[in-house]
């Protein structure tokens, strides 16, 4: 699905928000596929990425995962997600998914001009992009604009809106740390795509008083 | 199933309620050069719709004459892609969210894009939109100008496909 496309934020935000995911196909480079998703995790771990998943097997968040075991045991069949927080680091990783030549869709969600750059930089062209329109229709029925941007970090839709409010009003009472309510949220978040580095400097802002996010349920009628 | 995106749907052959739209586009072929996808993404984010609401916009789309993705779960719902009419047994349940995906020629993006501003008063649910296609020569992606003509927006930040599968989708082949 687009479960990466709607990201919400403001440049500064989106400057930090970079999804690099790997898509086998079905019938044509899926089947034998599993070396080539465990080397594209590999090479994206070198790099420290704020998060990784993978539909299949969840993500690094989620309780008792051990990384090279985490890699080791993906088959083919799941595409595969790591997320990371700068522009020059993704372009490392560009480089370096290029020399491995693994054969599979590679897609990076983000500023699309930022990626376009990597891509130039990497000695490459890129093959198809997408945009967003953004959200029509019943819009009245959407929460504030922080709910809305830490939701849209999951894609699937696995962090509900009311959850979040629920994590915005513990950290407002200090029940939990923007940096623990990002991560027990980024758990849900079964592809990994969520950018926990991205939520914990929004709950930072709002316990700080910077955002006013509102946490009273009649908000949205969800 | 489409609101898990941890089970395979048997339709499609991959998780949840996805599609592999642009993702694997370098190796499928999907879209083409000339051609636009264009996603309508019915309840998402977070609210949820009801598959009468996605019959309605699906059927608003198919007076156009779009292509509906066959490899697509609420396509492989529709009894008629002619009409966009979706089966009455499934009218009254509510997923988290369900993508109508449609070809259409690059030209066609106003057209279509004013059939879905009209209908999207009709339900009572968010739709979100997104618009893809395979870049020219020179990296530059055609749609972008024709969504400004039409009056939108396109967002700073989307998804790009590297063009790093193989064997590589050559047109002329197909």
């Amino acid at each position: 699905m687009t479960n990466t496309l709607h990201r919400q934020g403001k440049e500064e935000n989106l400057k930090e928000d970079y999804v690099v995911f790997m898509t086998a196909a079905p019938g044509i480079n899926r089947e034998g596929s599993a070396s080539k998703l465990q080397e594209f995790m590999r090479i994206c771990e070198r790099y420290h990425p704020i998060n990784m998943g993978n539909v299949k097997q969840g993500n690094i968040y989620q309780d008792g995962v051990e990384i090279e075991k985490f890699i080791a045991s993906l088959g083919e069949g799941a595409g595969s997600t790591a997320v990371f927080t700068d522009l020059d680091t993704v372009q490392k990783v560009i480089e370096e998914l290029i020399q491995a030549d693994l054969g599979i869709s590679i897609n990076i969600s983000g500023l699309l001009d930022e990626v376009r750059e990597c891509c130039h930089g990497a000695g490459i062209t890129r093959h198809s992009a997408e945009h967003s329109l953004g959200f029509w229709g019943a819009r009245e029925r959407l929460p504030e604009r922080e709910i809305l941007e830490i939701n849209t970090l999951c894609g699937h839709g696995m962090i509900s809106f009311n959850f979040i409010r629920k994590m915005v009003e513990y950290v407002k009472l200090r029940r939990l740390t923007p940096k623990k309510a990002a991560r027990i949220m980024a758990k849900c978040c079964e592809c990994g795509s969520f950018n926990p580095l991205r939520a914990e400097k929004l709950l930072e802002k709002i316990r700080k008083g910077e955002l006013t996010a509102n946490t009273s349920h009649h908000v949205g009628r969800i | 199933m489409f609101s898990d995106p941890t089970v395979v749907h048997p339709g499609t052959g991959i998780y949840g309620r996805g599609t592999e739209e642009i993702k694997s586009n370098d190796v499928t072929g999907r879209l083409r050069k000339g051609e636009a996808g264009l996603v309508v993404e019915m309840g998402r984010p977070g609210i949820g719709a009801f598959f009468g609401d996605i019959e309605k916009v699906a059927m608003a789309l198919a007076r156009l004459s779009p292509e509906f993705e066959a490899k697509n779960p609420v396509t492989q719902l529709m009894e008629d892609t002619g009409t966009g009419k979706i089966k009455n047994e499934v009218l009254n349940e509510k997923v988290l969210s369900a993508i109508i995906e449609i070809k259409i020629k690059l030209e066609r993006i106003p057209d279509f894009l004013r059939a879905l501003e009209k209908v999207q008063r009709e339900v009572d649910t968010v739709i979100a939109v997104g618009v893809a296609a395979r870049c020219l020569s020179d990296g530059s992606i055609p749609h972008e100008e024709l969504i400004r003509k039409s009056g939108y927006t396109p967002s700073r930040n989307g998804k790009t496909n590297l063009g790093l599968g193989r064997p590589l989708f050559k047109e002329m082949e197909a």
